[in-house]
């Protein structure tokens, strides 16, 4: 990584009674999840990036500055693709045009055409659906062909928001790998909002937590998780103690487990932290 | 026989009228439909309000008032002198700015509720695809808002076929210049020609019905395909 390669935002002022201020910076290569409860702020500052909303600051991706004190490039000129929590497909337009949408007006006067028509349509595995009218399809379906349409309109850096919080479980599993593909194939750097710990740490390399419109802490994923105590954490209840061996069992999802001795008595529920390293 | 040889003419002069005043009202119809869904103006509402008036006043109410504008003494009067006329009521193009402002709301309402059913996210996905706004709004937002320029279009057309205490009011009666079907209807039934009167009428009554009804097979079609 270039050392001119990274993303420089800094956002301060309100809309709608909701103040934001905060200051931050991302790698422009992997996924980078911005993460806080609902209403601290995380799609305020996505629409913010994306130029939806012009909030006073500084942005700046590489050695191009988006946005200071006497500039603000507006949404369709800035090259950030933006994939939002509902859906978004156009209903007018078949799903190939819906991807043609982004595609043909793709701002390729400076770079060459990096993402390709059949391999987005490939790995997202949209093939079979091109012809097809958006009304028909799947939640999971309709989410794969908004990237696809986000990722031919040859952006810098994708925004997700929540992409994957109106879907079911198995379509879910289908967009991760989707996502996984996407790093793999076109190192399409990703910035991702999430409410869910599961998928951050499934998913990010690095991360920014938000509160209440201001950030609490940022750096790689693991680190930022332990900063805030914020590791998956689970009940076990205690079932016996093995004084001889200095340690009691616990019944844990259903399954048998083995900790150090508990002063606590059997049938207690402790609550068991694991750190992710 | 008199009375049959001119019944091609005023169903002709409608027409043309109908069809001068829809182009015209979906010209400047659609600028104020977006405006009043997107704009957070203190104005909206006024402007809304005055958009929506013809609608509840008696055509008679503004037939007085247009009478007056397109007078001698008002700016329609002004508006003929250039072209060496002396006024425009009692004209073909004063029946036109008439139904223009008569039939506005029902053009201007229909496309305007469609904006306000598509939000805002449609634009913003387009923008985040490269689409200035202009691009952005005919590509998408008046794909999107098909309904309401065909319900717009439609009632436009048709309340301006229908209409008649205006043009009665700013037109008077000329043949060839301004007697509209309407007018001419109540002419004949006026004058004891039932005939002439039954034949108009019902024709009115038979057009009237099959555009109602393929306004509806239109909308069914669309909803069903999703286009």
């Amino acid at each position: 990584m270039s050392k001119e390669e990274i993303i420089k935002a800094s956002f301060c002022g309100s809309i709608d009674n909701f103040s934001l201020d905060v200051k931050f910076s991302m790698p422009l290569e992997g996924i980078t999840a911005l993460f806080g409860p609902s209403g601290c702020g995380k799609t305020t500052i996505l629409r913010c990036l994306a130029g939806l909303h012009n909030l006073p600051g500084y942005l700046s991706i590489g050695n191009e500055v988006w946005q200071n004190e006497k500039k603000f490039i507006k949404t369709h000129e800035r090259s950030v693709g933006y994939i939002f929590q509902e859906e978004s497909l156009f209903s007018h337009l078949s799903v190939r045009k819906n991807l043609d949408y982004g595609a043909c007006r793709a701002k390729t006067h400076h770079l060459k055409e990096t993402f390709h028509f059949d391999d987005v349509v490939e790995i997202l595995s949209i093939k079979h659906l091109l012809d097809r009218s958006t009304v028909s399809l799947s939640g999971g379906e309709r989410q794969r062909i908004a990237i696809g349409r986000a990722i031919l309109a040859q952006p810098k850096f994708l925004l997700m928001d929540e992409p994957l919080s109106a879907l079911d479980q198995k379509s879910k599993k289908g967009i991760f790998f989707c996502f996984k593909k996407l790093q793999e194939e076109f190192k399409l750097p990703i910035l991702y909002v999430s409410h869910d710990i599961d998928e951050i740490t499934k998913l990010a390399d690095n991360m920014i937590a938000l509160d209440n419109g201001k950030k609490i802490a940022e750096g790689s994923t693991a680190d930022v998780l332990a900063q805030l105590n914020l590791n998956a954490s689970l009940d076990a209840r205690i079932i016996s103690h093995d004084f001889d061996k200095k340690i009691t069992w616990v019944e844990l999802e259903g399954h048998t487990l083995s900790i150090p001795l508990q002063g606590n008595t059997i049938g207690t529920l402790l609550k068991i932290n694991f750190q992710s390293y | 026989m008199l009375e049959y040889a001119n019944l091609w003419s005023p169903i002709r002069l409608t027409l043309e009228l109908a069809g001068i005043t829809t182009i015209i009202l979906l010209l400047i119809g659609t600028p104020i439909a977006w405006w009043l869904s997107r704009s957070n103006s203190k104005w909206k509402d006024i402007i809304a309000v005055i958009v929506t008036l013809p609608l509840v006043l008696p055509p008679t109410v503004i037939g007085f008032y247009l009478l007056i504008a397109l007078g001698p003494q008002g700016p329609g009067g002004w508006i003929a002198s250039i072209f060496g006329g002396r006024s425009l009521a009692f004209t073909f193009e004063g029946l036109v700015i008439g139904s223009v402002i008569y039939s506005l709301p029902f053009v201007v309402q229909p496309i305007r509720n469609s904006f306000d059913a598509i939000g805002k996210r449609p634009l913003e996905v387009a923008a985040t695809l490269g689409a200035s706004p202009w691009n952005a709004f005919w590509t998408v937002a008046v794909p999107l808002a098909r309904p309401g320029f065909l319900t717009g279009t439609i009632l436009g057309f048709t309340h301006t076929i229908g209409e008649f205490g205006v043009v009665l009011m700013i037109g008077g009666n000329i043949m060839g210049e301004t007697k509209v079907l309407s007018i001419a209807i109540y002419d004949y039934v006026e004058t004891l020609y039932w005939t002439p009167a039954h034949i108009l009428s019902a024709g009115m009554l038979l057009f009237s019905f099959v555009i109602i009804f393929s306004m509806m097979k239109i909308e069914r079609y669309f909803r069903k395909t999703g286009k």
